[in-house]
């Protein structure tokens, strides 16, 4: 029997008269790996921040692994990489990591944190605030901190935004990487290539569930499109 | 481990930021602040005077002054429910509020530490303002100057544990902010009460005892003081229960708001306090806008217009509580207390600033400004006479709450006159900070002002502004003196008067001409210092 890593049932987020999330229900299976699209303001960073309890929902319920979203089980079990890298301005990237994987109870963490400072291309500025990094360079090591700890399921919004393709590939790596050694994956993202990779693909539109199954032969510019109609080909 | 890995990182940070203290800095700016504080209490301690209070004027404080001071914690409270129900009093570190609020801990074990410490602070700014204010009191009141200080020490210290206890509770019940505000108004109301009424029926009312105790004792103070504690434990043990939501958002906009404070911004301050407080314009207007005028209406009048009556609610009832603040506040100058003309000039800037909101969308949008085919001084210009017209009605209705608690012929006539000082001094400081903008660091021209004058400039930058909205209130005390002297006191305001219409004169020319001015002063300096490298 295979157990949920999400359940959404009913989900609604409003803002007033806005409707940022309709009534939304959706299913992922642990392992699996899952892409997230939708245009902007289709609410998938709404979504997502729901998942990771940072936002609270107006009806409906999110659990993570059977536990509610945004309680203690939920927050150990998720691990959330949002798209805006919020930082510490007095704390080295190693201080970081190490202060992060701790709060989880992530006792081994020095390994893990070379790994991925390896991975990433942060090693030289391991001892350096994140306060003077560039925007790709904080977007990394948001990343690297979103991964030091550990996690069951892994959500992650527009990763791909403000890197090199260099580092665009570790981290597709260190996706495949989280997936294969069992983690379920989320991933909010407009990367072709990586839609090409997951299992599954959700669109959003206006805060409704739009497609619900594998890219195949959709025309992924007509899910993301605002009225659903694909740009014409020049 | 999880909670340890918590403690012992804030425990490192504390450390390392101590170290990085420069100690000598530290001194001499609680140095200068002890200076300041010093000449600021002898200056008020000089107005106060030292003369004991008369009998009635006694028998006056015996009988509203508990109230009076139980209108200060119901506003204290009030603060704090508005605050709680909106995720305060809390202004996380936004790192904090991601990493830590996701960590798998208890929540409360997180927000426990920056509570606690938030509160202290509090209660020592609290206790050190009522300390300073019971010392002034003794002045005029008998019991001695100790009691006074430890009495007005204890309601400093009690009015921030209300205002934190209050919030917690309001966050850790995530009470509703309708409810919140609500409840808020009903606290407010009541003190107000408890004041025109003869006997004392608010919980706060009981509670404002403890700043007069040399005088008497109330068995409610214990009683009220141990609700409050009670309130205060109950919210701290609920701490989990705040919404990581408002969390989340406060810590964002405390951040820019300390940003703000630190450069001195008021405009910027002031849209991001609106943000914290998510005060947001009504979708449609107070009043819908009419389509067809007979007459052309002047197009910047209109949209002016426009903007005010989609404000909300809360901000209409602010603006008013800031004129009606400074009725009353002259009404008191009238009666004899002259210091009470600093608020009526603070309540009249702030209330100033929001009535300016049109121009300073202006300076807020420089290009779609620069668009318009008119200069900005023009483009200033036409948004006075909205702005003049709503602070008017603003003071007049304000003067009419001053008329209903003392009507008489004399009232009406010294407030028709102080309406319009007021609202030419509120509008003239509010465009005189809107049109400056948010200060500007490193001009080539500034390295060619010597650091003296450099000073001198910001001085006058943060102070001109409340010295031109004070102005609009002093002629209250030249009416008063002629008043005692047994003359008119309109024609004593005379002077006054024409000192505010040519304030108001030179504040609208500044407006209008003030960017060519300043681009032949920078043109001058510049042509200086060129001349000086060929020299």
């Amino acid at each position: 029997m295979t157990t949920l890593a999400l359940h959404v049932n009913e989900l609604t987020k409003t803002y007033g008269q806005l409707t940022a999330l309709a009534p939304l229900d959706l299913s992922i299976d642990e392992g699996e790996s899952v892409a997230l699209i939708g245009h902007n303001g289709s609410g998938k960073t709404t979504f997502l921040r729901m998942m990771a309890g940072l936002l609270e929902s107006s009806d409906g319920t999110i659990d993570i692994f059977g536990a509610p979203a945004g309680s203690e089980r939920a927050r150990a079990d998720l691990s959330y990489l949002p798209d805006n890298p919020i930082l510490y301005d007095d704390l080295s990237l190693w201080e970081h990591a190490e202060y992060i994987a701790k709060l989880h109870g992530h006792a081994e963490w020095a390994d893990d944190a070379h790994y991925l400072l390896d991975k990433l291309g942060l090693a030289h500025r391991a001892d350096d605030l994140p306060m003077t990094f560039s925007r790709g360079l904080r977007q990394k090591a948001s990343l690297m901190l979103g991964l030091i700890r550990p996690f069951r399921l892994l959500i992650v919004d527009e990763p791909f935004v403000g890197l090199d393709n260099a580092g665009k590939t570790a981290l597709i790596e260190l996706l495949h990487t989280a997936h294969d050694n069992g983690a379920t994956l989320l991933v909010a993202t407009h990367e072709l290539e990586y839609l090409k990779q997951v299992d599954r693909v959700i669109a959003l539109r206006d805060g409704q569930l739009v497609h619900d199954g594998p890219i195949g032969e959709t025309n992924v510019h007509a899910l993301v499109s605002p009225d659903g109609s694909a740009p014409e080909a020049r | 481990m999880t909670a340890t890995a918590l403690i012992e990182m804030r425990r490192a940070r504390r450390s390392r930021r101590i170290a990085n203290i420069h100690w000598i800095d530290a001194i001499y700016n609680v140095y200068l602040a002890g200076v300041i504080g010093a000449l600021a209490t002898g200056i008020l301690s000089e107005q106060i005077g030292d003369t004991l209070l008369s009998n009635a004027q006694m028998a006056t404080v015996r009988a509203h002054g508990p109230a009076a001071c139980g209108l200060l914690l119901a506003v204290s409270a009030a603060i704090g429910l508005r605050s709680g129900s909106r995720g305060g009093p809390f202004g996380l570190e936004p790192a904090e509020a991601r990493h830590a609020l996701l960590a798998p801990i208890s929540r409360a074990s997180v927000l426990r530490g920056p509570a606690l410490k938030q509160a202290r602070f509090l209660v020592l700014i609290g206790g050190l303002t009522g300390l300073v204010a019971g010392r002034l009191g003794a002045q005029r009141l008998p019991g001695g100057i100790l009691k006074w200080m430890v009495a007005g020490a204890g309601f400093g210290a009690t009015t921030a544990i209300m205002m934190v206890a209050v919030a917690w509770f309001a966050g850790g019940m995530r009470l509703n902010r309708a409810v919140a505000t609500g409840a808020a108004g009903v606290l407010v109301a009541w003190a107000v009460a408890d004041i025109a009424g003869k006997f004392i029926t608010a919980p706060t009312s009981f509670v404002g005892h403890v700043a007069l105790w040399p005088l008497q004792w109330h068995n409610g103070v214990a009683i009220g003081l141990v609700a409050t504690i009670a309130i205060g434990a109950f919210g701290l043990s609920r701490l989990g229960q705040y919404s990581i939501e408002n969390l989340e958002r406060r810590s964002g906009l405390v951040d820019q708001i300390r940003f703000a404070a630190t450069m001195q911004d008021v405009r910027t301050f002031m849209l991001l306090r609106r943000q914290l407080s998510q005060e947001q314009h009504r979708n449609r207007p107070l009043i819908g806008p009419r389509r067809r005028t007979r007459r052309p209406i002047n197009t910047t009048w209109r949209r002016d217009w426009n903007g005010y009556l989609r404000w909300p609610l809360s901000r209409v009832v602010r603006i008013m509580a800031f004129g009606i603040i400074a009725a009353l506040a002259l009404r008191g100058v009238w009666l004899g207390t002259t210091p009470l003309v600093v608020v009526a000039g603070v309540a009249l800037y702030l209330a100033g600033l929001d009535v300016l909101e049109p121009m300073a969308q202006e300076t807020d949008h420089p290009d779609r400004r620069d668009q318009f085919p008119f200069d900005n001084g023009t483009i200033y210009l036409r948004h006075l006479p909205a702005s003049f017209g709503l602070m008017f009605l603003i003071c007049a209705v304000s003067a009419g709450v001053v008329y209903a608690t003392n009507p008489s012929t004399l009232t009406i006539k010294l407030a028709s006159v102080l309406a319009v000082t007021c609202t030419a001094s509120a509008v003239s400081a509010a465009t005189t900070s809107v049109v400056s903008g948010a200060p500007q660091t490193s001009r080539q021209s500034d390295q060619l002002i010597p650091p003296e004058i450099a000073g001198m400039r910001v001085l006058m930058r943060n102070v001109w502004p409340f010295l031109v909205a004070t102005s609009g209130a002093l002629p209250i005390v030249f009416a008063r003196r002629a008043f005692d002297r047994g003359d008119d006191p309109i024609t004593g305001m005379g002077v006054l008067i024409v000192v505010v219409g040519f304030v108001a004169l030179f504040t609208a020319s500044w407006v209008r001409f003030r960017e060519g001015a300043k681009a032949w002063f920078h043109a001058s300096l510049e042509q200086a210092a060129q001349q000086g490298k060929k020299i």
